[in-house]
């Protein structure tokens, strides 16, 4: 990497995804083979992931599978980014190639698979009503917290990631056919539907009822999903990444 | 075949080594079948690749599965063994289903990585190669980068800027009011599903997804078609800065727009001085604050 232009190798690192996403693009043609339309997910007051201990900053946390509509295609691991007072946590997802796409994704650097890429750019607000039924794998370790919120709050507030994590951070995306304004639009909806759907279950708890396929375990079940109110979802203002190409470009 | 008990021995197990010789076997199979239909399909895009070749041994295929969504060798660790199984009522006839299903979900992500790792020479792809196959449209990887560094180039960058800048009006009187809003929504960060932007494209969030993609493809067609006899690196850079530009219009358009009115409010910083955007009310109905980036500025 030492000595390579910042343009070679951002190109390399985008000849990478690409690779991956033609191959994805491919396999999502094939049908999962099972006679299941998806019923409607469940959560199920007393399970393991009910009694550890609640959300905490530096989690990484597996979602509960609830779905609007479709069934979920995949597990989303989540890293717990920012507590705030009102109990509500902002959240970002870990993605789906072994690299990070855009400027906003950040190449962890954990070996196993289903964390190496954080996408700071796709985060969301998220009450801890609504992560309550997730289960926590693992956790990050400070040094790495530290380092997503350096490069969160560098997305906030308009500076180039690649400035804060030289390197580690995706390639911007500026071109109107380039497929990672596909890419970013699906992950955008699909995590954005996972996170209204968890708030809509907690909030049909809080509720006390137990339709809409949230079901209980039994007469002793407890409530697994605390009376707090839906947090509301944040928006991610979009890295930019105008050097060194110098054209004001976003994203 | 594998069935809901080989399935739930495993979950309650540490692995599938420490379960019973008939679960190992079945669920190893199962592995390898799935990972076998991923491979029939990839090697239908290529040429004379074999997807036996492809795939692994029963064994082999199952440890990559077992492996890939393990964040740590513990019970927590393995959690995706729990999400597998929530993705269904417990008492369902169909948990079988959901769980397989589930699985074979979880594999597509094990053999696209193991593919993408051990198929293409990644050092070898050329910069003129086109970005994704079986497009003839399709810009050469180079395009979608194109290397601004060149300070050589800067004249010619502050000529296409302008030309860009004339365009862009063009190119916004010829999106409809979906595709405005689609190119809206997503330069200010939302996500085209959302609820409020739905409303103010009046249309259906499938809907708003083509009309996303349709505009962003006749930017850059509206474009080639603008300037026949330029060559591919102009045309990229060209459309760069016409998508650039076309971004900063529809910003223009949308805040005159009453019905886009609640994306603004939805994004807009309170204190951008700061560089620590807050957070503002959306509605009473929704109740709820977000914070995002500044239109526009």
């Amino acid at each position: 990497m030492r000595g390579e232009s910042r343009a070679i190798r951002e190109r390399k690192a985008l000849a990478r995804w690409l690779a991956e996403w033609r191959i994805d693009r491919v396999l999502s043609e094939v049908s999962d083979g099972c006679d299941w339309s998806g019923e409607a997910a469940v959560i199920l007051p007393g399970s393991a992931g009910a009694r550890r201990a609640g959300p905490a900053c530096g989690d990484i946390r597996l979602l509960y599978p609830v779905s609007e509509g479709a069934p979920l295609s995949r597990p989303v691991y989540v890293a717990l980014i920012e507590a705030d007072a009102g109990g509500a946590f902002t959240v970002a997802p870990f993605g789906r190639f072994s690299d990070p796409a855009l400027p906003g994704e950040w190449r962890t650097g954990f070996r196993a698979l289903p964390a190496r890429v954080l996408c700071l750019w796709n985060r969301r607000r998220i009450s801890s009503a609504a992560l309550r039924g997730s289960w926590r794998p693992a956790r990050m370790p400070a040094g790495k917290l530290r380092k997503a919120a350096a490069i969160l709050m560098a997305i906030r507030s308009g500076a180039d990631p690649e400035d804060v994590a030289p390197g580690e951070v995706g390639p911007p995306a500026r071109h109107p056919l380039d497929p990672r304004f596909r890419y970013e639009a699906a992950e955008a909806a699909a995590f954005d539907g996972e996170i209204r759907a968890l708030e809509k279950a907690a909030a049909r708890l809080d509720e006390g009822t137990a339709a809409g396929g949230i079901v209980g375990e039994g007469a002793g079940a407890e409530r697994l999903l605390a009376a707090e109110p839906a947090a509301p979802h944040e928006f991610g203002k979009k890295p930019r990444c105008d050097s060194p190409h110098g054209n004001g470009e976003r994203r | 075949m594998a069935g809901i008990g080989d399935w739930t021995v495993w979950k309650q197990t540490c692995a599938l080594d420490l379960c019973p010789p008939g679960t190992q076997s079945e669920l190893r199979a199962f592995a390898r079948s799935r990972f076998l239909r991923y491979a029939i399909a990839y090697a239908h895009t290529t040429n004379g690749v074999d997807p036996k070749a492809l795939t692994p041994e029963p064994a082999e295929a199952w440890h990559l599965f077992e492996t890939w969504f393990r964040l740590r060798n513990t019970r927590e660790g393995k959690s995706y063994k729990e999400w597998l199984f929530a993705r269904c009522c417990p008492d369902s006839p169909s948990l079988l289903d959901a769980v397989q299903g589930g699985a074979t979900l979880l594999m597509r992500d094990v053999v696209r990585e193991r593919l993408a790792r051990e198929l293409p020479k990644r050092r070898q792809v050329s910069l003129n190669a086109p970005a994704w196959e079986g497009d003839e449209d399709a810009p050469e990887l180079q395009e979608l980068l194109p290397d601004a560094s060149d300070t050589r180039r800067e004249a010619e960058r502050r000529e296409l800027s302008g030309i860009a800048a004339a365009e862009a009006l063009e190119t916004v009187s010829g999106l409809n009011s979906r595709e405005r809003v689609a190119l809206l929504a997503r330069e200010l960060g939302l996500p085209l599903s959302h609820p409020a932007v739905v409303r103010a494209a009046d249309c259906g969030k499938s809907q708003l997804s083509v009309a996303y993609h349709t505009a962003l493809r006749n930017i850059a067609e509206g474009v080639r078609a603008r300037h026949p006899d330029e060559e591919n690196h102009t045309l990229a850079s060209l459309s760069v800065a016409v998508f650039d530009a076309t971004k900063k219009q529809i910003i223009l358009w949308g805040r005159s727009e009453m019905a886009c009115r609640p994306l603004f409010y939805m994004v807009e910083a309170a204190d951008a001085g700061s560089g620590r955007l807050q957070e503002k009310p959306v509605s009473a109905g929704q109740g709820s604050t977000l914070s995002g980036r500044r239109p526009g500025a």
